[in-house]
């Protein structure tokens, strides 16, 4: 099968998952119930090829096509796109290095069975039965059932990226949203790596590598996040064009059409952004912009949908509170928007023109 | 120099009796030190339970506690055995009104508005003028608040189909109503459905906006006590909602109520102005429930900040003083609205709409400076999300608002200048 044909599968599957699957599941997923709401949903999520199998492997190394797929995800829940990011960005250096044989997990790739390390390195150093990794995890997310978690280490002259088990970290918090995920505080690691389960390269290949995957999983994030602030959007023009206020149609009033006007700029600018950083995915800045950019406008989005709505949309039924909850959580991964700002602001690297 | 202006400071303002407008008086400060340590002590244990889940009970218990506290009695004048005295308003105007929300608000701001809706509800009776009204409940109410379930008001405006209406002036023209009222001998009887009506479900008597006249609408507006356990009077659906989880939202429905004359709040038609008059006296409040759970959410973050040793990066210095300036600017406007009397609409929508704005983008901030740790519930910057972002919509979404501020240069032909 063709890389294209197995998109055009995949892209069909996740139209009819988030029709068919996704819905009835929400608000489990959005429970602090959500580990066996997220294991009920793992096989599911592979029925429609969203695992990471051999065949969808190159697929999930090309980071726009990965992008549709996520983005189609957030536009029902981006709490399942967010464990499905943190799941593919976990793979993406074994992925990208053609390495992925070597780390094969005991969950063969069950979606969400891996967790993602934002930021932080740890110690590596050679013994004679293998490696020894030690260091301080300040914090994971991943899918609230992954059990195992893909950290970066290095030594004075090697970087590794290796796959460990989740044992030890601290309890799950239950977070503002997404909460179909999981952040797990603290976890101390000292312990000797055997057998397949890291990939180790020179310092400077290694990252050179992590700097490209830290580079599209931010490019996703935009994603997701714009995907979802696009959906608030849709709710929220949806409600405009039923609910008469003031002896008209909401969508008459000049006040509610500003509004929703302003979010679809903001939604749209978004999207594009985010497009632009998976083309280039060599530069650490344009990503790291793009994310800043989606997650703060689509927080604005899913804040001004609820506004649209009045009392309406601060209530659980109509889906755009928890849209706001996710937005403002997607916001604070992989790193924060203010020191990735103070980060880019700092960098002398030129973001080169779009075309 | 420090010296010389703390002398001039004593001299020639202090002694001449000039008062700084931004302090709040002795009297009320010590309200306020009194306050916080009786929250710290009846309340803060219990605000994870109350954020968590709805039981009715534990609602009701906090209500039980401040009742006894005499914070339920605070506008109920002492001569019907409240706490309320002229003299007090003369002085300090709403301002100890808006610092008792704040302090409540930044303990939980769904107790502020458990407390809040019930003020909000007998807001009507005084603007009535009716002594009449005021003799009928005002005693039952204070004696309740001495026994084991308090004589609560609540106030019921919204309607399923007229939210925003019946807040805008404009709107309220066109307003699609459905719950009316009709003359039957001895009083009135009451068809149709309020909703989103904060402490509905647990309160003792509902102050409730009928129509009398479809075509007329609001301008035909009543006002009216109904009393919990009235024939036809039922609590339909409790709300689920994003936060502020401590105040239930209920839908009331009223079926043939039947309400005598006595319970009428003013005369007939006089519905909107004491709706309007009721809002732009509680609106500043609304600022100061933003404003707590806004200050918790930054004194939370200052205290972790200086624990990890952030403070003395300019990035965070920069960023929390840039949100405390905005806090402040929200508060001064809060006070300024609270101490105009009668009060300005316009200052009030200004108060509601410019203090909700900063808090939410405050809490919004705050989060993402902790980022990850601000999102996850233990480190209690998510609830001040949640809680802030309902005071951007009730009482009047911040749209409204600003069309509210613009109201007096309608009045005036469009010509005149702010």
């Amino acid at each position: 099968m063709t890389q294209e044909a197995v998109f055009d599968e995949v892209a069909r599957s996740v139209g009819q998952l988030t029709r068919a699957e996704l819905p009835g599941r929400l608000a489990r997923l959005d429970s602090p119930a959500s580990a066996e709401a997220w294991q009920d949903l793992a096989p599911v999520l592979a029925r429609y090829g969203l695992d990471v199998r051999p065949e969808t492997r190159a697929l999930l190394a090309e980071p726009r096509a990965t992008a549709r797929i996520l983005g189609a995800v957030a536009q029902e829940c981006a709490g399942v796109a967010s464990a499905l990011w943190a799941d593919y960005a976990a793979w993406l250096p074994f992925l990208l290095a053609g390495a992925e044989g070597v780390c094969e997990s005991d969950g063969g790739g069950c979606p969400g069975s891996v967790g993602y390390m934002a930021g932080g390195t740890l110690r590596l150093a050679r013994e004679a039965d293998g490696w020894r990794l030690s260091g301080r995890i300040g914090l994971a997310f991943g899918a609230s059932a992954s059990r195992e978690l893909t950290v970066y280490a290095e030594s004075e002259s090697e970087g590794a990226f290796v796959r460990i088990a989740m044992n030890g970290a601290g309890e799950p918090e239950d977070n503002l949203g997404l909460r179909a995920c999981r952040l797990r505080p603290g976890l101390e690691v000292d312990h000797t790596v055997v057998g397949p389960k890291i990939l180790v390269q020179s310092l400077d290949g290694a990252r050179v590598l992590r700097r490209r995957c830290e580079s599209i999983a931010l490019g996703w994030l935009a994603t997701i996040a714009a995907a979802n602030g696009r959906a608030a959007l849709r709710g929220a023009q949806a409600y405009a064009g039923e609910r008469y206020q003031g002896g008209g149609l909401l969508a008459q009033n000049p006040v509610i059409r500003h509004l929703l006007g302003s979010a679809e700029m903001r939604v749209e600018a978004a999207a594009c952004l985010a497009e632009h950083a998976l083309e280039q995915t060599e530069s650490g800045k344009l990503p790291t912009l793009a994310k800043v950019f989606a997650t703060q406008m689509g927080e604005q989005v899913c804040l001004d949908a609820i506004q649209c709505l009045g009392g309406y949309g601060y209530m659980r039924d109509y889906g755009l509170e928890k849209r706001a909850r996710d937005a403002k959580t997607l916001c604070t991964l992989a790193g924060s928007n203010v020191h990735l700002l103070a980060e880019a602001g700092g960098s002398a690297e030129e973001v080169a023109p779009r075309g | 120099m420090a010296d010389v202006y703390s002398w001039l400071g004593r001299k020639m303002f202090a002694k001449k009796g000039w008062r700084d407008p931004l302090k709040a008086p002795r009297a009320v400060e010590r309200f306020r030190a009194d306050l916080r340590e009786w929250l710290q002590r009846e309340v803060a244990g219990d605000v994870d339970r109350l954020d968590q889940a709805h039981e009715e009970a534990h609602q009701m218990e906090v209500l039980r506690k401040g009742a006894r506290a005499g914070w339920l009695t605070l506008l109920v004048p002492t001569r019907y055995g409240g706490e309320f005295r002229l003299m007090d308003f003369f002085r300090h105007g709403l301002l100890k009104g808006v610092v008792f929300t704040e302090e409540l608000a930044a303990a939980c701001s769904g107790v502020a508005v458990l407390y809040g809706a019930h003020t909000l509800g007998l807001l009507p009776l005084f603007l009535s003028f009716d002594p009449k009204i005021l003799k009928k409940f005002l005693p039952e109410v204070a004696k309740s608040c001495r026994g084991e379930r308090p004589g609560l008001f609540a106030f019921a405006i919204t309607e399923p189909s007229a939210g925003s209406d019946v807040e805008d002036p404009e709107g309220s023209k066109g307003a699609r109503l459905t719950t009316f009222a009709r003359r039957k001998d001895g009083g009135y009887v009451l068809n149709g459905r309020k909703c989103f009506i904060s402490g509905g479900n647990l309160a003792e008597f509902v102050t409730v906006f009928a129509a009398l006249d479809k075509a007329r609408g609001v301008e035909s507006w009543t006002a009216f006590v109904v009393r919990r356990g009235t024939p036809g009077f039922s609590v339909g659906r409790i709300e689920d909602k994003m936060g502020q989880r401590a105040s239930p939202a209920a839908e009331l429905i009223f079926e043939d109520v039947f309400v005598p004359d006595d319970h009428r709040v003013g005369p007939e038609g006089d519905g909107w102005r004491l709706n309007q008059q009721t809002l732009d006296l509680s609106r500043p409040g609304v600022g100061a429930i933003a404003l707590g759970a806004a200050r918790s959410a930054f004194e939370k973050t200052l205290a972790w900040a200086r624990g990890q040793g952030h403070l003395s990066d300019r990035l965070w210095q920069h960023e929390l003083g840039d949100i405390a300036m905005k806090l402040e600017a929200g508060r001064t406007l809060v006070w300024r609205a609270a101490v105009t009397f009668p009060p300005d609409p316009a200052l009030s929508a200004m108060s509601k709409c410019f203090a909700s704005d900063v808090a939410m983008e405050a809490c919004s901030r705050l989060i993402d400076l902790t980022a990850p740790f601000g999102a996850a519930r233990p480190f209690g910057l998510e609830k001040a999300y949640r809680d802030v972002k309902l005071t951007q919509i009730y009482e009047g979404t911040n749209q409204i608002q600003r069309l509210k501020i613009a109201e007096p240069w309608l009045a005036d032909g469009g010509g005149a200048s702010a």
